[in-house]
C-alpha cells in the first residue's frame, strides 16, 4: 500500500510498504477514506519530537471502513464506516476508567521510554513517534487499529467524511481546551493560535456560554476564520497583546487564556530570538513563547488551558506569576474517547460544522508537498485533507 | 543460594574495575597510535589528531592508576569526569553543520554506557558496605491478590509475560524447569522450587543449586485502596554462574531490574486487556515495524 513515511527533519516521502495485518485479537485494519495533516504533525515534519525513526507511517487523524477484525473485537463489523481517536486505550485501566483516555496504562509498549522522559508514560498514540509506541499512523491507504472495540465510533452513511472526520482529534480537543476553562455567565477567553485547534476552541467556548472570544495570531486568514466564528481578534505582530487584553477586560485580564500554539511558537524580538537559539543549542526542546504570554495575561484567580502541544522542556517559565496569582493549569493529551458521542451528535444537528476550515482537499500522493505547504503556511492553508 | 552480599561484592567491584582499567589502556593506546583512524571512527573530523593524542594520554594515565590502586574512589572517579569530558566534545562535534550525527549519536551512547559503568563502580567503592544484592519492582494491576495468585502458581502462564523465558514445564506442586530464550545462541535452563507461599498473599522461589543461575525472590500480592486492584511487589536476584565472577548480582543487578519491570508492565497488559501491547510486523517504511527503540524499550 501506499504511506506517507518519515525520514528526516522535513522529509516525508510516500512509500510503498506491506499492507497492515491483525496482531493482536483486539485489532482491526481500517481501509483509509479520509485522513489529515494535524499542527502537531509539524512538530514531527520539523524534527523537533525526539524518537522518531526512518520509515515511521505518520498520521493520527483518519476514518475509513473496517475491512478485517481480530477475534476478540465483538462491536464492530467489516464493512462500518468508523472514525478512529488518534490516542489507544485499552477501555478497562484505573485512567480508561476514569475516562482519562489518553493516560491508558496498557497501550504503550514504549512506556519505558516515556518514563524516562515524562517520569511517566502517557497512553500509545497512531504515528507519533517511538515515546508513544511508534504505532503505524494512518497517512495510508490502511491502517491497523489496536483496542478496535473501544476507540472507533460508528459512523452513519448519510453524513459525509468532511464533517466527521475531526472527531479523530481536533475538535475534541479544541472541545477540552474551552471545557477546561469552566466558563462562567459574561466570561472573555482569550485564544492564542488560530489554527484547527484555536479555531475549534473558539467555536467551543462560545457553544460553552463565553460572553467574548478574543483570538490571536499573526495571519490575516486564519484571523478572519476566527472572526467568522464571533471572536475579537488581535494581530501580535501589529499591536501589544498584553496591552489589548488589559485595555478589553477593563485592567483584569482574560477569565481564562488558551494555548492552542504549543512547542513551536514564533516570538519576535529579543524573545523569540532567544528561544530560537536556546532551542537550535538544544537547552530547551519547545519554544514556549504564547505559553509565557497567556500565563502573564490571564487574570488572577483565572484558568490556563493548554491544548498545544509540548515535548520536552522549557525555559523562563513566569512561574512565580502563576503561583503568587492562583492561577489554574489545565492541560493533556486529548481525551478524544470521552467527547465523540457527544460532539458526533453536536455535528449530526448541526450545532458545529467542523468542515468549515478545510483549505485543501488533496491526494495521499499529494503528501509530501503539502506537508511543506502547511509548514510555511504557502495559499493561505489551514488544513489539508487526503483521500487515498 | 543467593550470595552473601560481601562476598558478591569484593569479587565484582575487583573485576570491574580491573577490566575499566585495561579499557581504559586500550583506548588510549589506540587513541595514541591511530589519532585519525579513531576520530573518524567515532564520527568526529579526521584532523583532531593533537585532541586525540591528548584524550589517549589522559586514558592511559587513569587506566594504569586505576589497576595500581583499585580500592580508590578519586580515580574511578578521574574515569567519570573523562566521560562527561568525551560526551561533551561529541556534543559540541555534532552541532556542526554537516556532522556525521549518527556516527556521533551512537560513539555517545557508547561513552555514555562505559560512563554508566565507571559510575556505577566508583559508587560501587563508596557503598561497598551496605550492598544490596536484591533488585524490587512494583506495578498496581486490577486484579484481586487471589486472581493474581492463582495466576502465579500456574506457572505454565508465566512466559506470556516473561519475555526472556521461552518455557516452564511444571514438574511437580512447588518444583519447575525454566529455560531462556537463547541469549548468544545459548539458552540457560534452572530448576526452581517455591519454598514458601501463603496462599493469595505471596510466594518465594529459589533455583536449586548448581543449577546454570542462581535466582531467588518473592512476590507479594497487597490489596491496593479505593478498589484501585492489587500492588505486584516482586523483589529478586538474579545471577549467571556460568560466567564465573563477572556475573555476580552486581553486574546483572541493573539488567534484572531493567527486565522485572518491563515483565511486571507485560503481566499487567496481559491481565488486565487479555494482550500485549505491540508493534512487532506492523508496516513500516523500512524492513521492520519495529525499530532498535522499540527494542531497547521492550527488551
Amino acid at each position: 500500500m501506499k504511506a506517507i513515511c518519515w525520514h528526516g527533519t522535513r522529509d516525508v516521502r510516500l512509500d510503498h510498504v506491506p499492507d497492515p495485518k491483525i496482531l493482536n485479537p483486539r485489532d482491526a485494519i481500517v481501509k483509509v477514506t479520509s485522513t489529515a495533516i494535524c499542527g502537531s504533525d509539524l512538530h514531527l515534519y520539523g524534527g523537533f519530537v525526539p524518537s522518531m525513526e526512518k520509515g515511521d507511517i505518520l498520521g493520527h487523524e483518519f476514518m475509513g471502513e473496517v475491512i478485517d477484525l481480530g477475534r476478540d473485537v465483538k462491536n464492530l463489523k467489516v464493512g462500518d464506516r468508523v472514525v478512529v481517536p488518534f490516542p489507544i486505550s485499552c477501555g478497562s485501566c484505573f485512567f480508561c476508567e476514569r475516562t482519562m483516555f489518553s493516560l491508558c496504562e496498557n497501550s504503550n509498549p514504549n512506556s519505558a521510554l516515556a518514563d524516562g522522559m515524562w517520569g511517566h508514560s502517557t497512553c500509545g498514540m497512531f504515528g507519533y513517534s517511538h515515546l508513544t509506541g511508534g504505532y503505524a499512523g494512518g497517512q495510508a491507504e490502511y491502517v491497523r487499529v489496536p483496542f478496535a472495540d473501544v476507540g472507533p465510533i460508528k459512523v452513519g452513511n448519510g453524513i459525509e467524511d468532511d464533517k466527521v472526520l475531526f472527531l479523530s482529534d481536533i475538535l475534541p480537543t479544541g472541545f477540552m481546551a474551552a471545557e477546561a476553562c469552566g466558563i462562567q455567565p459574561g466570561d472573555t477567553i482569550a485564544v492564542w493560535g488560530c489554527g484547527p485547534v484555536g479555531l475549534f476552541a473558539i467555536a467551543s467556548a462560545f457553544l460553552l456560554g463565553a460572553e467574548r472570544v478574543i483570538a490571536i495570531d499573526r495571519f490575516p486568514e486564519r484571523l478572519q476564520l476566527a472572526q467568522k466564528l464571533g471572536a475579537q481578534i488581535l494581530n501580535y505582530e501589529e499591536v501589544s497583546v498584553q496591552e489589548q487584553l488589559r485595555e478589553a477586560t477593563a485592567g483584569r485580564g482574560p477569565d481564562a487564556c488558551i494555548d492552542a500554539v504549543g512547542m513551536e511558537a514564533h516570538g519576535h524580538g529579543i524573545v523569540g530570538m532567544y528561544d530560537r537559539v536556546k532551542q537550535a543549542l538544544m537547552l530547551e526542546s519547545d519554544r514556549p513563547i504564547a505559553l509565557r504570554e497567556a500565563m502573564m495575561a490571564c487574570r488572577n484567580g483565572g484558568t490556563l488551558s493548554v491544548p498545544g502541544v509540548y515535548g520536552g522542556f522549557i525555559d523562563k517559565v513566569p512561574f512565580g506569576s502563576v503561583m503568587n496569582r492562583s492561577i489554574t493549569i489545565k492541560t493533556g493529551q486529548t481525551h478524544v474517547h470521552r467527547y465523540l458521542h457527544p460532539l458526533l451528535k453536536k455535528v449530526e444537528d448541526g450545532d458545529i460544522d467542523p468542515s468549515f476550515l478545510i483549505t485543501h482537499k488533496l491526494k495521499l500522493t499529494d503528501g509530501p508537498a503539502a506537508y511543506e505547504m502547511f509548514r510555511s503556511k504557502q495559499d493561505q492553508c489551514v488544513k489539508v485533507v487526503m483521500n487515498p | 543460594m543467593p550470595h552473601s552480599p560481601s562476598h558478591t561484592y569484593s569479587h565484582s567491584s575487583a573485576a570491574t574495575t580491573s577490566y575499566l582499567g585495561w579499557l581504559s589502556i586500550g583506548i588510549g593506546a589506540l587513541e595514541i597510535i591511530a589519532p585519525s583512524t579513531t576520530a573518524r571512527a567515532v564520527g568526529l573530523p579526521a584532523t583532531s589528531r593533537t585532541l586525540m593524542r591528548a584524550l589517549g594520554l589522559r586514558e592511559i594515565a587513569t587506566g594504569v592508576a586505576l589497576i595500581r590502586n583499585p580500592s580508590s574512589k578519586n580515580w574511578a572517579w578521574a574515569r567519570v569526569a573523562g566521560d562527561i569530558m568525551d560526551l561533551s566534545i561529541l556534543g559540541k562535534a555534532a552541532l556542526v553543520p554537516g556532522a556525521p550525527r549518527g556516527r556521533l549519536a551512537l560513539s555517545g551512547l557508547a561513552v555514555a554506557g562505559v560512563g554508566a559503568l565507571d559510575a556505577s563502580s566508583a559508587l560501587t567503592k563508596r557503598k561497598s558496605t551496605q550492598a544490596s544484592d536484591t533488585v524490587r519492582e512494583t506495578v498496581a494491576i486490577d486484579r484481586s491478590p487471589s486472581e493474581l495468585y492463582s495466576f502465579w502458581r500456574e506457572v505454565e502462564n508465566l512466559p506470556q509475560a516473561l519475555s526472556h523465558i521461552e518455557s516452564i514445564v511444571r514438574i511437580d506442586e512447588t518444583r519447575s524447569r525454566w529455560r531462556t530464550v537463547p541469549l548468544g545462541g545459548v539458552s540457560l535452563e534452572w530448576e526452581s522450587e517455591i519454598i514458601s507461599a501463603e496462599r493469595d498473599h505471596g510466594l518465594t522461589w529459589r533455583s536449586q543449586e548448581g543449577s546454570d543461575v542462581d535466582t531467588t525472590g518473592t512476590v507479594r500480592f497487597t490489596p491496593l485502596t479505593g478498589d484501585r486492584g492489587t500492588a505486584v511487589a516482586v523483589e529478586m536476584s538474579f545471577a549467571v554462574n556460568m560466567l564465573g565472577e563477572s556475573s555476580t548480582t552486581t553486574v546483572t543487578n541493573p539488567i534484572t531490574k531493567r527486565l522485572l519491570r518491563r515483565d511486571l508492565k507485560r503481566l499487567k497488559q496481559k491481565l488486565e486487556t487479555g494482550e500485549v501491547a505491540t508493534t512487532d510486523g506492523q508496516s513500516a517504511g523500512r524492513r521492520t515495524g519495529s525499530t532498535w527503540l522499540d527494542e531497547l524499550a521492550r527488551a
